[in-house]
């Protein structure tokens, strides 16, 4: 708790301080009291903690570039760029999927590819699990083995992620076009 | 026409002289003039030096109605720059005591500028020893505490 003349400040006002705090600063000092912490990880506070975020500042901006590379060792390094009041931070992640699912999600982003398990990771805290192969990559892969060589035009499968509200999970979800995989019955997996 | 004045009274029992226009930024002021007209309004947990400051705030931010306002016809822009230099020349426990006025009184803005100042000092720190220190704050973890919120924040490679 903050103090003011020996006296404790209102929890709810050290709530109002922490709120306007970037993600990086609230990771770094969970560890100064135990009322902090309780409150730092409290999904109230964090629902809090991002429409405040998103009123201060300006947009928030997700660039991806090229191929990652699984085997390639992460570095920790992080170049920063101030533009405006929005602050500009490289990160590098480890995987082979090259699309972005459209938008983010509670400021989780969904990478993907065809051919390789979907990735979802946090900018902010680095967390990332990717996700099994999904049933239907295993037939995108055959299918456009086959029809590589003709010049047959199939639509790329995309994937949505986006969160359950009743659940309060969140969810991949792939779009295709059935008849193009000759599945009858099914559009989404 | 002359405008419409209240007094507010500070915890030594000095008064102040308000516009209305001014005070009623303040939702509980706003809420009391209503309730109480004529009255002066003891706000005894506030001393004069932030009271004086506090309305130092609200004069700067009053919106005039007339449009021939002589105090505050300053732009948006202006007005943030001045939010920034008012609210850092106030030393650390004059800030926290703006602070509790702000939330006390209900004035949206002044909390805003005060809990994003604090925010800023808590960012600027380099590790929790030094808020806790900055703040006055009782370290309840104990080592190996500390030790596993640290693992917990390694970056998952």
């Amino acid at each position: 708790m903050l103090k003011r003349h020996g006296e404790l400040l209102p929890h709810d006002v050290v709530e109002l301080i922490l709120e306007r705090l970037p993600v990086v600063s609230l990771l770094r000092f969970k560890s100064v009291s135990k009322a902090w912490k309780a409150t730092i990880e409290s999904p109230s506070f964090k629902q809090r903690q991002q429409i405040t975020c998103k009123k201060s500042r300006g947009p928030d901006v997700l660039y991806v570039t090229g191929f990652g590379n699984e085997e390639e060792e992460v570095k920790e390094e992080e170049a920063n760029m101030v533009v405006g009041s929005c602050v500009i931070r490289s990160l590098k992640f480890p995987t082979r999927s090259d699309k972005v699912c459209y938008g983010t999600c509670d400021g989780l982003v969904c990478l993907f590819s065809n051919r390789h398990p979907s990735v979802v990771f946090n900018p902010a805290t680095r967390w990332r699990r990717s996700f099994p192969l999904s049933r239907v990559q295993p037939l995108i892969i055959s299918h456009f083995k086959a029809r590589s060589k003709l010049y047959c035009h199939t639509r790329e499968p995309q994937l949505g992620f986006g969160k359950d509200k009743v659940r309060g999970t969140y969810k991949p979800v792939w779009l295709f076009n059935s008849s193009e995989f000759d599945l009858d019955d099914a559009t989404t997996f | 026409m002359s405008k419409k004045m209240i007094v507010l009274k500070s915890s030594e029992g000095v008064s102040f002289v308000v516009e209305e226009a001014v005070a009623r930024q303040s939702k509980i002021i706003s809420f009391l003039v209503e309730e109480f007209p004529d009255r002066e309004l003891p706000l005894t947990n506030m001393t004069s030096e932030i009271l004086r400051k506090t309305i130092e705030y609200c004069k700067k931010h009053v919106v005039e109605d007339d449009g021939g306002g002589d105090s505050s016809s300053s732009s948006s822009g202006d007005l943030k720059e001045w939010d920034v230099k008012f609210v850092a020349e106030i030393d650390q426990p004059r800030l926290m005591d703006l602070l509790m006025a702000a939330n006390y009184l209900d004035i949206p803005s002044l909390l805003d500028v005060t809990c994003q100042k604090v925010a800023d000092t808590i960012a600027a720190c380099n590790d929790e020893k030094e808020i806790r220190a900055t703040f006055n704050i009782e370290n309840d973890f104990t080592e190996e505490e500390v030790e596993a919120i640290r693992m917990e924040n390694q970056y998952p490679i």
